[in-house]
């Protein structure tokens, strides 16, 4: 028996390594063509079509967590994340494609299936805690989180780079990110094609001791069954699905409100500023809050996130056109977001059985994805009626079921430590 | 082992917050995909349940309580 756990450490570490690694590689594939599909819209279609292609990437990685989430389920992670990989290379080939074609429809069919970049990075935090041991799922899973940053801070910064290497190869210079996104999409479907072996899923389930139970086919409706029933892995599913609506909401339109006070050249300037403080909050800090996952608990974690939130609401909405205080805002939204992804997470992960768990994880990747896409196509207009601070009323308001839920007693009263029975 | 002394132990590792969250929050393999409370609901023996915690959390529980 040792023998075995031994071996489940010696994969465990060689799993976190390279998910560190493919999070990176995967992380700027994403980053780098974020930070040019608006433009790439706005050339091709004007600018009022140009949020379009954020939106249809936000779907697409929801939508295709459903595909890749039944491959789990069924034969581990080693095919999904490769299936997610390899759809957001499609998605970037297609997206090249229509920037040589100038083709609008091919542009929105390519950002589509380039959210499978995004799923795949998303589905690798759960990859990270298949074998975790439980005092030690919230550090391992933040850690993948974590690798995600080194990207998504360099990969915008290589856009420039990208964009020469196309013009030097004759392809129009905003298509040279996605060459660059396909380039790194492909890489890491290789990399978790050869070397995610054994499959971590595979084994978790071949470790556990006791038979599995038999429930229903497990697809994402037995799941989201199963998460209904469980208080725990509903607070860990809202937990997920509540920070990011509240993190998007606020966040999407904080660029439009700056802008409102700068001229074009001072905004991008301010913007830049303060989406990276933004940034650092939501990454940089994560394996602060597994390890405080690990040693508080769960929910203290996920209370912890939820006052984040409502402070960056607090300080956000009633800046005005202060910068610095903008910029603390979206710090701690980024933290709060934090907070709540990486408990909720793991909370989610361990509260459900084993047979069912892949689905669960996928089932929330789905729902925040659409709480996410959601939140991005109200917050404009509730800024365009009403302004800024009521968008930031509205997200902290929306953080009320969630504290309900996260501070429900918790256990049958039969079964507390106080009630002294013997056994 | 006592049901008290069960809460008590898990307790001491966790200490009580915690405790309670583990034993309601986390299902465990080695308690066949049940929680805690579950196992001990449905009969189990808490020696067993006990046996399982230990096992699940090798760096949580101090030697003097396994």
């Amino acid at each position: 028996m040792t023998a075995v756990l031994d071996d489940v450490t010696a994969i465990q570490r060689r799993t976190v390594s390279l998910l560190f690694g493919t999070q990176i590689i995967g992380g700027v594939g994403v980053a780098i063509g974020i930070a040019v599909g608006a433009l790439l819209a706005a050339d091709l279609g004007g600018t009022g079509i140009s949020g379009f292609a954020g939106s249809t990437a936000v779907i697409g990685g929801a939508l295709i967590a459903i595909p890749v989430t039944r491959v789990m389920q069924a034969s581990g992670r080693r095919p999904g994340l490769a299936i997610a990989y390899a759809a957001g290379a499609l998605g970037a080939v297609l997206i090249v494609v229509a920037a040589v074609t100038r083709s609008l429809p091919l542009l929105f069919t390519g950002t589509f299936f380039f959210g499978g970049g995004t799923a795949a990075n998303l589905q690798a935090r759960y990859t990270a805690v298949d074998l975790a041991e439980p005092s030690r799922r919230g550090r391992q899973l933040s850690l993948v989180v974590w690798a995600t940053t080194i990207g998504a801070v360099s990969g915008p910064n290589l856009a420039p780079l990208a964009g020469t290497v196309a013009a030097h190869a004759g392809l129009p210079r905003l298509s040279g990110a996605f060459v660059f996104s396909a380039v790194m999409f492909a890489l890491g479907a290789v990399l978790i094609l050869v070397l995610l072996r054994p499959d971590p899923l595979v084994v978790s389930r071949r470790v556990a001791a006791a038979p599995v139970v038999e429930g229903p086919r497990p697809g994402l409706r037995a799941a989201a069954r199963v998460v209904l029933a469980s208080p725990p892995a509903r607070l860990g599913v809202a937990a997920v699905a509540m920070g990011h609506l509240v993190m998007v909401g606020v966040m999407t339109m904080t660029p439009v409100h700056i802008g409102e006070s700068h001229n074009d050249a001072d905004t991008l300037r301010v913007v830049g500023i303060v989406l990276s403080l933004h940034i650092a909050g939501m990454y940089a800090l994560s394996p602060i809050m597994g390890i405080l996952t690990d040693r508080l608990g769960r929910r203290p974690v996920v209370l912890t996130g939820i006052a984040l939130l409502l402070a960056a609401c607090a300080v956000s909405g009633t800046a005005g056109h202060d910068t610095t205080r903008l910029a603390i805002g979206l710090a701690l939204l980024g933290t709060g977001w934090s907070a709540t992804m990486v408990a909720g997470s793991t909370l989610l992960s361990e509260s459900v059985p084993l047979a069912i768990r892949p689905s669960a994880q996928g089932l929330s990747d789905v729902v925040m994805g659409f709480a996410g896409a959601t939140a991005g196509a109200l917050s404009g207009v509730v800024v365009e009626v009403s302004g800024y601070p009521t968008l930031a009323l509205l997200a902290a308001i929306a953080t009320v079921p969630l504290v309900a839920l996260a501070l429900r007693r918790i256990g049958p009263a039969a079964t507390a430590p106080t009630a002294g029975a013997s056994g | 082992m006592r049901l008290t002394d069960f809460w008590a132990r898990l307790e001491q590792a966790f200490g009580a917050g915690y405790a309670r969250s583990v034993a309601v929050d986390q299902v465990l393999p080695q308690l066949g995909g049940r929680t805690i409370v579950q196992a001990l609901e449905q009969g189990e023996e808490t020696v067993q349940v006990w046996r399982a915690v230990v096992a699940a959390y090798p760096d949580r529980v101090p030697l003097r309580l396994r």
